[in-house]
């Protein structure tokens, strides 16, 4: 088996807030938030901060599972 | 050549491998000044840096010189922290472990795309293995192909009957003399081979083929672990220490998952379970095995290994050093930085 990470599934993706110009999205990931930009010259800028402990997609910041028993993981 | 990137590869028939051509890279950024730096943080009121912000965390970015670009693979760039003057072994552990967050969505966006074949991720630390931009950071080349050294490591798999990372790691265990290193995730080692005087291996316990594959915790301690190492290795000669670190993982494949339910719990954190991961992976499938690899080229503080006649020539490394000694210096040098 090679690993083979499957594109972005909508369902997985935590949109918080559109924030400075030029942002595409904000989203979440593990421990950190993850904020598009593009660049003047088209380029892709990506600006990862760290997250503070909060839920989201039954998921702690920290990365701890929340979700209870029997949910789909 | 490709008029607009400037990149093509060819391949070498006498040593079967690809040679990528990058000319643009010629007149890359070469060890500015720190005023000038064009990964710091955009000052007020000066011309932007590659980061058009006053602050920031951990940034990535496409490679203004790339080796490799759509449709032909990716460069990226990534940079650790706006501190100029920090080091992956002075990162808070909490940002060393965003990294691997970090790390990790790379190797899941890049490995998604289908002109990526692997996603090597890398860091070159010091002048002496050409390092042109002192702040720290790293970089990522999604190659559109499998480079030699993944495949090697692949047909070491089919050559030992198994995952060979785990067969060397069980062999560490047993000999103890070599590792530097050990927490709860984790082993660290010269291996019995190595290559350079104190190249060091950074190798998960459990069978994890990529970032992806980690628990959470085994991503925080990968980072402790990394970040150890890089301690022990300053704190070996009194100096900063060069290296190149390089990432070792599955290939990326750039097609769908064959478990929808494995690459949604990778973009959600949580690793594929046992059962999902059997039921994605062939009967005798290879699929390479997590871990890092540090190529130090010091031999002493101030004397550098070189790759000359037998190294280039011969393919066959001549060593000064027995891994054996190398590893009780190292592992004394990261009882001594802790």
């Amino acid at each position: 088996m090679t690993s083979n990470p499957s594109g972005p599934a909508p369902a997985d993706r935590s949109p918080l807030r559109s924030g400075r110009q030029g942002d595409d999205r904000v989203e979440r990931y593990g421990t950190v938030a993850v904020a598009r930009h593009a660049k003047t010259d088209g380029r892709t800028l990506i600006l990862y901060t760290h997250v503070e402990a909060a839920t989201t997609e039954g998921r702690t910041a920290a990365g701890e599972d929340t979700r209870a028993e029997g949910e789909p993981r | 050549v490709n008029d607009r990137s400037q990149i093509a590869q060819r391949f070498n028939e006498l040593r079967a491998e690809h040679v990528d051509y990058a000319v643009h890279r010629q007149d890359r950024t070469f060890l500015p000044t720190r005023e000038h730096c064009p990964l710091c943080a955009t000052r007020p009121g000066a011309e932007p840096t590659e980061v058009p912000f006053p602050a920031f965390q951990i940034a990535v970015f496409d490679n203004l010189f790339p080796a490799f670009q759509a449709p032909h693979g990716a460069a990226e760039v990534v940079v650790y922290t706006d501190d100029h003057d920090a080091s992956l072994g002075t990162l808070p552990p909490q940002r060393a472990e965003d990294l691997m967050w970090v790390w990790r969505h790379r190797y899941l966006e890049l490995g998604a795309r289908a002109d990526v074949e692997y996603v090597l991720i890398f860091e070159n630390r010091g002048v002496e293995v050409g390092v042109t931009l002192h702040h720290p950071h790293g970089q990522i080349y999604g190659y559109p192909f499998l480079p030699p050294v993944p495949a090697l490591e692949l047909a070491a798999d089919t050559r030992l009957g198994g995952c060979a990372p785990c067969a060397l790691l069980r062999r560490e265990l047993e000999d103890r003399v070599r590792v530097v290193y050990e927490n709860d995730a984790l082993v660290t080692y010269v291996p019995y081979a190595a290559r350079w005087p104190y190249e060091a291996h950074v190798t998960l316990r459990e069978h994890r083929p990529s970032l992806l594959d980690c628990e959470p915790e085994e991503l925080r301690m990968l980072a402790a672990g990394l970040q150890a190492l890089v301690c022990g290795y300053d704190a070996l000669f009194d100096r900063p220490f060069p290296y190149v670190m390089v990432v070792h993982q599955a290939p990326a494949g750039g097609a769908p998952t064959p478990s929808a339910e494995r690459g949604a719990a990778a973009l959600t954190g949580a690793p594929a379970s046992s059962a999902q991961q059997s039921a994605a992976a062939p009967t005798g499938a290879r699929e390479g095995h997590l871990h890092v690899e540090l190529y130090p080229p010091l031999r002493t503080a101030h004397k550098l290994k070189y790759l000359a006649g037998s190294e280039q020539g011969a393919g066959t490394f001549i060593s000064d050093t027995l891994p054996e000694e190398s590893a009780a210096a190292l592992r004394e040098a990261i009882a001594r930085a802790a």
